[in-house]
Parts: structure tokens; sequence; C-alpha cells
């Protein structure tokens, strides 16, 4: 399992298109800090197709004033992602 | 004078988008006539129960309630950004109109000043 670390805004350039198309069924998706805002209009629902679980840092949402909907992404705390990490082979930071 | 200000950058990511508003809220206070558009991840600025204790920051979504304060009533946010965002000029902080394009080009060309940031 390889975890994909999200942290830009899917509307300001390509890295979270680019993370979902390099994602497999088996690994995980993390979004922190502004890749949160993944989670809004059109690629919330590219999140709710891709067979790939996601995972979405809740204080993040919090911050931004963000709807705390678990249907496209399980919310997190410091502890999991740090667990996540964990249990990843790698993890994948995408800049 | 006619300042409109163009705010394309999202909250909480570097300083650029409190700076840009701050820089508003001074031409204000100095009786300019100030015009707010967001645009792009701007429109994210505009969300409503920003919540920044959690994190220890200072909270844009207050400073932008300073506007009404301020005498910055010309508000204006890019209608195509809200709706590719999912969003919608009911689900903001503070009153803004949504503008298309054409708008857009209109609000620039009448500005004496743009600042863009």
């Amino acid at each position: 399992m390889q975890l994909h670390i999200i942290s830009h805004s899917p509307y300001k350039n390509t890295t979270f298109t680019q993370a979902l198309a390099t994602a497999t069924a088996n690994d995980k998706l993390l979004l922190v800090d502004e890749g949160v805002y993944a989670l809004t209009g059109v690629y919330k629902q590219q999140i709710q197709a891709h067979p790939t679980a996601c995972f979405a840092i809740k204080e993040h949402l919090v911050l931004r004033g963000l709807p705390l909907d678990e249907n496209a992404a399980e919310l997190i705390n410091f502890d999991t992602f740090v667990r996540l990490s964990l249990d990843a082979q790698h993890c994948l930071s995408w800049y | 004078m006619n300042c409109l200000f163009i705010l394309r950058q999202s909250p909480y990511q570097g300083s650029l988008a409190r700076e840009a508003l701050d820089m508003a809220l001074a031409f204000a206070a100095f009786d300019e006539h100030v015009q707010l558009l967001f645009l792009e991840d701007g429109v994210f600025q505009l969300l409503k129960n920003q919540d920044s204790d959690g994190l220890r920051i200072k909270n844009m979504e207050k400073s932008l309630a300073a506007t009404g304060i301020y005498d910055i009533n010309d508000i204006y946010v890019g209608a195509d950004c809200l709706t590719m965002r999912g969003l919608s000029t009911d689900t903001l902080t503070i009153a803004a109109q949504a503008v298309e394009q054409e708008e857009i080009q209109q609000l620039i060309a009448r500005a004496d000043k743009v600042v863009s940031l």
C-alpha cells in the first residue's frame, strides 16, 4: 500500500489529478492543507468514483470552513495520519 | 478614486490572501472607493464557519466581516469560480454578487486602479 499525500488545491495545479491517476485500488489518498479543497465540486465526484480509499485531516477542513462530510473521505486526526504512514510501503508527497 | 482588488488566493496558505485584504481595508480607511472581486481559489475566503482556534492562527473570516465597518459594499465573486467549486452566493459569509465574465471585464475597465493578488 502506498500513501499518496496531496497538499495543493486541485484548482491551482494538476498535482491532484496526477496523484489520482497514479493511485491503485490498494493505495490510500491523504488530503492535507490545501489538498482538502479536493472535497468540493467536480473533484469530490472524482474521488467518490475512484477505487482508492481517501482520507483527509479533519482540522484542515475545520480551519477552512469546509463541510465535515464523510461521503468522499474519512476525516482523521494526526495520530491516524502517523498510523497510515507507518502502514504504507512508501509515502508519496505530491508537490 | 475607484480601486478594484482582484483576490485570487485561498486563505491560510502563506500570507498573500490576508495581506491583500489588509491592503484593501487600508485603502478604504483613506476614503478610497474600494471594490472587491473574488476569483479562482480566492472564493474559498468567503466560506462560512472558518475555525482557526485549533491551529491557533488568525481567522480570515473575521477580517472579512470588517469590510462593512470600512464601508466596502461592492463585493463581487466570479460566478463560474463558485459553480466549479460546488458553492453558491447564499452559502457565503458576506453578501457578494455573482458576476459573469463580461461583468468582470466591465469592472476592470471602469476601475481607476486595479490591484490583482
